[in-house]
């Protein structure tokens, strides 16, 4: 089953997929593969493996310092691939996608990137600064599938377009601005969901400004899954035991997304 | 027998540089602006307002100056275009006037602008208050401590500054933070960026803007020598007076275009900005270019004594031209900047900007060499590096 195949599977069952965003390398390369399996123990249902940049654009302030802080740790693209390659040997049940900006994954070059991606059973790729249009730049035999994002000012028009274009899903940006735990969401933003799931056709999974279970309620119901990055960033920031505070962060999100409503 | 300009294709790519490197946030921003700045480029309305400005609230078209006893210095005959008498002492306010004059037609309420020293938040602070629109420049913090005078210039004319706590706290992270912003308040925000960098349209927007550099020398070159220069000659950071210049020039094969970049304390050491000749293409602030990196593809950073060249990038353009081979990219160091800076003053009596020091420490580099008439763009005036000199000085 490919990655499309497990994504329709898991929403025609009717379950929400809960994503957490794990910065590689954050605290330290050491902590990746420990904790990927903190997270699928925690209820993920696939995991967004970030690769640290040294100018993180569509980031707020969390992610850059985890960002920052993996960076000076040694963290590159290569260890975030063999952590994930390590991992899949040892869960293939959960998948992981890459989450990076476009410079790193050029730097690699398009060719060893999708060899080494397709040997770490990599399932899809995330670029937040490479539009559809771009998307040549990555081309390569065994290159994972890309996603598609759209926001709150994405036209209709787009919207069909993004459709067309396709993916195993659609990352819904759901606020203007970066990323970042937000106290509350505009109340437009299950209209947005909607909208977005309507005019692409595509498993909608909505990230951006999500970091509480209170939150999900709200917003489950208008898409297909939730997309968790700042906010468990700032839950293992300090944290004596971080595979400890990963699962028992991410645990809350797994009963809330599994109530029925 | 002139040759056609270079221009974006579809996907605003010069060759394999370029493009829209952006979140889909960004998309519909971009798409508004190509679309307004296409129209009116094409409005003779939007162009002689355009041209007003450059001519009354800047002095346009500035002088193009023969430089008598730097000519004798250097063997040929050396011509200064003088965009360091523009209002507020350099060629920036060219650039904030087009893109303000656009942001007022398409509706925005609020500019923001990324700058480094200070200069191209002056500038936009500057058009801001000529225009009643509010203002806000991202400055980091490091440069913020280093340019106390400027931030107080801006504060002067209504503008916020507001500091980059990000990175090295320098241009490349006021960069980043102008973009989120931008990202933030999309809908009502206009980003003034301040050169010929960023996603597709703004370095051929900004180039545009900047091109009445090239149009005015040449024909001012033609109407005082009767012929055309040997050599254009200018610094490059981002590269916006350079693209001014060069891209009217471009036409004419004939003219060999040389773009100085900072080397900083040499392109052997790590402490420099020297981006075509010593970096790789990547992607940085929505743009294919080349650029200061290490081998993952992380940004690293640039240094020059010269705050306006201190910078990891460069126009996509200028990568286009290097790669072509239609311009010829060198650098020159602190040290040679700091002899240029002292020798102009000496010999002219004209104090140049450590940024347009580069291009003429390269114009002294090869005295005696040189086969014909320069065409030089002093692009800014030195009265702002002054106590950077005489701090240089002293720790000599």
């Amino acid at each position: 089953m490919n990655f499309t195949e497990f994504i329709a599977q898991r929403v025609a069952s009717g379950r929400k997929l809960l994503v957490p965003y794990l910065c590689a390398g954050y605290p330290t390369p050491d902590h990746t593969v420990s904790l990927l399996h903190a997270l699928a123990d925690g209820g993920a249902d696939f995991i967004e493996l970030g690769i640290p940049f040294s100018d993180p654009l569509a980031d707020g302030p969390v992610l850059q310092a985890a960002s920052l802080v993996a960076l000076r740790a040694g963290s590159t693209l290569e260890k975030a691939l063999e952590a994930a390659a390590t991992f899949h040997a040892q869960r293939p049940e959960v998948p992981v996608a890459l989450m990076g900006y476009t410079n790193p994954f050029l730097a690699m070059g398009a060719e060893p990137l999708a060899r080494k991606a397709e040997a770490a059973g990599i399932a899809a790729l995330l670029v937040p600064d490479l539009l559809p249009e771009l998307w040549d730049h990555l081309a390569a035999p065994g290159m994972p599938p890309l996603v598609p994002f759209a926001a709150p000012n994405t036209p209709e028009a787009r919207l069909k377009e993004l459709g067309s274009i396709g993916g195993p899903f659609l990352y819904a940006v759901a606020v203007l601005g970066v990323t970042g735990a937000r106290e509350n969401l505009s109340d437009s933003v299950p209209a947005f969901l909607a909208r977005t799931k309507a005019k692409t056709g595509l498993p909608v999974l909505a990230g951006f400004g999500i970091s509480r279970p209170e939150q999900v309620p709200d917003l489950a119901p208008a898409c297909d899954g939730l997309i968790i990055g700042s906010a468990l960033a700032k839950a293992l920031d300090g944290a004596a035991d971080p595979v400890q505070a990963a699962k028992d962060f991410l645990i809350p999100f797994r009963v809330a997304m599994d109530k029925k409503p | 027998m002139t040759r056609p300009l270079t221009q974006p294709d579809d996907r605003g790519f010069f060759g394999a540089f370029g493009g829209r490197f952006v979140p889909e946030t960004l998309k519909p921003a971009l798409d508004e602006l190509s679309v307004a700045y296409a129209v009116a480029k094409d409005d003779p309305s939007f162009q002689a307002e355009f041209a007003e400005a450059l001519a009354t609230y800047s002095c346009h078209p500035t002088p193009l100056y023969h430089a008598e006893r730097l000519s004798e210095h250097v063997g040929v005959p050396v011509y200064l275009k003088r965009e360091d008498l523009n209002h507020l002492g350099a060629h920036k306010v060219n650039n904030a006037l087009g893109q303000i004059i656009l942001a007022r037609r398409m509706g925005k309420k609020r500019i923001i602008a990324e700058t480094g020293a200070g200069q191209h938040g002056v500038a936009t602070a500057a058009v801001a208050a000529r225009f009643g629109l509010e203002c806000m420049v991202h400055m980091g913090e490091e440069d913020i401590r280093r340019q106390k005078l400027n931030v107080r210039r801006m504060e002067l004319m209504g503008a916020t500054v507001k500091p980059a706590l990000s990175g090295s706290r320098t241009l490349k992270d006021a960069t980043n933070e102008a973009i989120r912003d931008w990202v933030a308040n999309v809908e009502t925000t206009f980003y003034l960026i301040g050169s010929v960098v960023g996603p597709h349209p703004y370095p051929s927007m900004v180039r545009d803007f900047q091109s009445c550099i090239g149009r005015e020398a040449l024909a001012q070159m033609q109407e005082r020598t009767g012929g055309l220069p040997t050599y254009g000659v200018a610094c490059v950071g981002g590269g916006s007076n350079a693209m001014g210049l060069f891209h009217p020039l471009s036409a004419h094969p004939e003219i060999e275009l040389i773009g100085i970049e900072a080397a900083g304390e040499g392109v052997d050491t790590e402490r420099h900005a020297a981006t075509l000749t010593k970096g790789f293409p990547g992607v940085l602030h929505g743009a294919m270019s080349y650029l200061l990196q290490d081998a993952e593809g992380q940004v690293t950073e640039a240094h020059s004594i010269s705050a306006g060249l201190d910078y990891p990038g460069i126009g996509p353009e200028h990568a286009h031209f290097h790669t072509t081979g239609r311009a010829r990219y060198e650098s020159a160091t602190d040290a040679e900047a700091i002899n240029a800076f002292e020798t102009l003053s000496c010999l002219e009596g004209i104090i140049p900007a450590f940024e347009s020091s580069h291009a003429l420490a390269w114009v002294l580099r090869n005295a005696g060499k040189l086969k014909g008439p320069v065409l030089l763009c002093l692009s800014g005036r030195g009265d702002k590096d002054m106590e950077e000199y005489l701090l240089h000085k002293e720790g000599k």
